[in-house]
């Protein structure tokens, strides 16, 4: 095996991991509200924005700085859940629009105030690391571990406790958690804070790697579609296994077969997957 | 139903005039668009008609564009044999890409047609032998003048006669849809939006009304592709992105669903809107998605339904029902 081969991998393997972050807050908003959030590119960029001044204006740490951008995103999240997703609960189209609406609103406002250009900072790791004959850089390699320890802390958050299963109850059946007794406007917004806390830290982390402006959300958004349906919505295992399994199909695609196609391949994969599986891999019946 | 042709028919008299009272390039230009606009809207709503939701739109908008280009700069096809091809092409795209996908449900039905929106753009980008990759294709002719005996020809180089071009096909298309949604192929659709096991235990053949409405709708997006590549001259992988094909659905969705009044009234109010926003200048497009948010929180059932609120209000008590068929 040359080295070329393996670099791929673990370069599709960190790539992975920062679509998955968006794809997780993406996959739990899903779970809860029924319908694909269109406005979580722009949550995302927020996230990078926030960091970037904070970084760049304030001369804030980097993680002090990530830890900040996901509060206020949180807070951000709870605040739209309250005023308007939460009295259209139900109707998805509507809810479709009314994400779309919010999206074009962000993204507009954030151009008039912040500008066009792209702009970037620094984490404040720099240089790169040799293991095995492979170059990895420092940057990335954090961003992987804050990725990783997030992914990590939802997993044990919706598995272990009792607000996490209220949350899965919730996401399955609404109206039966509720006869259980479970607040289910508390557990919706809840909901959104950790998946636009999610987006806020991934544009903070991505924002390094590629650049902040006002349109940076569109792009991870997409990919982030595209994870969680080849996963199956609402799942996060198979979230986690529909970025890894993107990321490293993209690294694959633009080492050996060229840009455009690197960006048709997640396309072609999720058609031929929902042809044949249509749930996703570790989507389960209603 | 006499009254609501006696309508129709002074809507379209209407239009028919319209030419007569303004000759501005800007306000037939708005026209246009609203016409394209309006075509797309309907098949789509057709196609949600039977509980299917496809985001490709853009895409089969973009075969019929690029298909009817390639023909007549290429192979210099008449404009009026390469109009046909591109619906003809774009409906054989839609029942190939229709057979496996729509037998996939909600969600994810949506998200295989967007994943093929999204193929069949990156193909445009990526195809630059053939499909001038981003750039696009520049200086597309518009559609071959008409003779006609004794009075000369009609060209189509203004707007004028492209506005009536373009007003003949959307009658067309309308009469189309409304002939359908009132046959027995219509109900068959409407039953399936209802419950689809239910049509399907009635002896509806659910897959094959689902194929014939999607592949209906290839055949309007690829006419409007074709009429839209001839009449701006200029067509590009930006102009059928994903983002525009979730554009009609808006239209619709502002509108009001399920509606045949619907898809209409929300082209034309969401066509309109921006233009008259241009004067808060920057703060345009951030005014228009607050209305989209605005108008969704305080008329769940869009713009058609507060329609209907209201005249249920000053009608008698029991026009409620007749209300609540699909094409009213």
């Amino acid at each position: 095996m040359d080295p070329i081969f393996f670099q791929t991998c673990i370069n599709g393997f960190i790539l992975g991991s920062l679509y998955l972050l968006v794809a997780l807050g993406l996959t739990l908003i899903f779970s809860i509200m029924g319908v694909i959030n269109f406005a979580h590119g722009e949550i995302f960029m927020l996230g990078g924005f926030a960091t970037f001044f904070l970084r760049e204006y304030y001369g804030v740490n980097f993680f002090f700085s990530l830890a900040l951008a996901m509060g206020i995103l949180a807070a951000f999240g709870v605040l739209i859940e309250r005023m308007i997703f939460r009295p259209l609960r139900g109707e998805a189209l509507n809810l479709l629009v009314i994400s779309l609406g919010l999206s074009i609103v962000l993204q507009n406002l954030a151009l008039i105030f912040w500008g066009p250009e792209e702009q970037s900072y620094l984490m404040g790791f720099q240089g790169v690391v040799h293991v095995f004959g492979m170059v990895l850089s420092k940057e990335r390699l954090v961003s992987f571990a804050i990725s990783a320890v997030l992914v990590v802390a939802l997993y044990l958050f919706i598995g272990r406790t009792k607000t996490g299963k209220a949350l899965q109850a919730v996401a399955q059946d609404s109206e039966a958690a509720a006869l259980q007794g479970i607040n289910i406007n508390q557990i919706n917004a809840l909901t959104f804070g950790i998946g636009c806390a999610l987006a806020a830290a991934a544009g903070s982390t991505m924002g390094p790697i590629f650049l902040v402006s006002p349109f940076m959300g569109m792009m991870p958004v997409v990919k982030a579609f595209i994870i969680i349906m080849l996963g199956g919505l609402g799942s996060v295992v198979g979230a986690v296994a529909g970025g890894l399994i993107l990321g490293i199909a993209e690294s694959f695609g633009a080492t050996y077969l060229g840009a455009t196609f690197q960006n048709m391949i997640g396309f072609i994969l999720l058609m031929s997957l929902l042809i044949f599986k249509p749930l996703g891999l570790f989507g389960y019946h209603e | 139903m006499s009254k609501k042709f006696f309508y129709l028919m002074g809507l379209l008299l209407f239009s028919l005039c319209i030419p007569l009272i303004t000759k501005d390039p800007y306000h037939l230009h708005i026209l246009i668009t609203t016409m394209f606009h309006i075509i797309l809207a309907l098949g789509l709503n057709f196609v949600m008609n039977t509980a299917q939701i496809p985001l490709c739109q853009a895409a089969f908008m973009g075969i019929g564009a690029y298909t009817s280009t390639l023909l007549v700069m290429r192979l210099h096809f008449s404009f009026w044999l390469s109009l046909p091809m591109a619906g003809i092409l774009a409906t054989i795209l839609g029942i190939i890409v229709g057979l496996p996908t729509l037998r996939i449900k909600g969600i994810y039905f949506a998200m295989a047609t967007f994943a093929f929106g999204e193929i069949i753009r990156l193909l445009f980008v990526g195809w630059t032998g053939l499909f001038g990759g981003a750039n696009g294709i520049t200086a597309i002719p518009p559609p071959n003048p008409i003779p006609l005996p004794f009075l000369g020809q009609i060209e189509f180089e203004n707007k004028v006669s492209y506005y009536y071009f373009t007003l003949i096909v959307l009658t067309l298309c309308l009469v189309v849809i409304y002939r359908i949604t009132y046959s027995r192929v219509g109900r068959a659709c409407t039953a399936i939006r209802e419950s689809d096991l239910l049509a399907q235990c009635t002896g509806i053949d659910i897959m094959g009304y689902k194929v014939f409405a999607f592949a209906l709708n290839s055949f309007f997006a690829g006419i409007v592709g074709a009429m839209y590549a001839h009449y701006f001259h200029f067509i590009g992988p930006q102009d059928f992105t994903f983002w525009q094909s979730v554009e009609y659905l808006v239209f619709i969705v502002m509108g009001g669903s399920g509606t045949l009044g619907g898809p209409i009234i929300g082209s034309i109010f969401l066509t309109f809107l921006p233009e008259f926003l241009r004067m808060a200048v920057e703060f345009q497009v951030v005014l228009y998605g607050l209305a989209l948010i605005l108008v969704l929180l305080f008329m769940p059932q869009g713009i058609m339904g507060l329609i209907v609120k209201v005249g249920n209000r000053f009608s008698k008590p029991g026009g409620e029902k007749t209300n609540a068929t699909p094409g009213s």
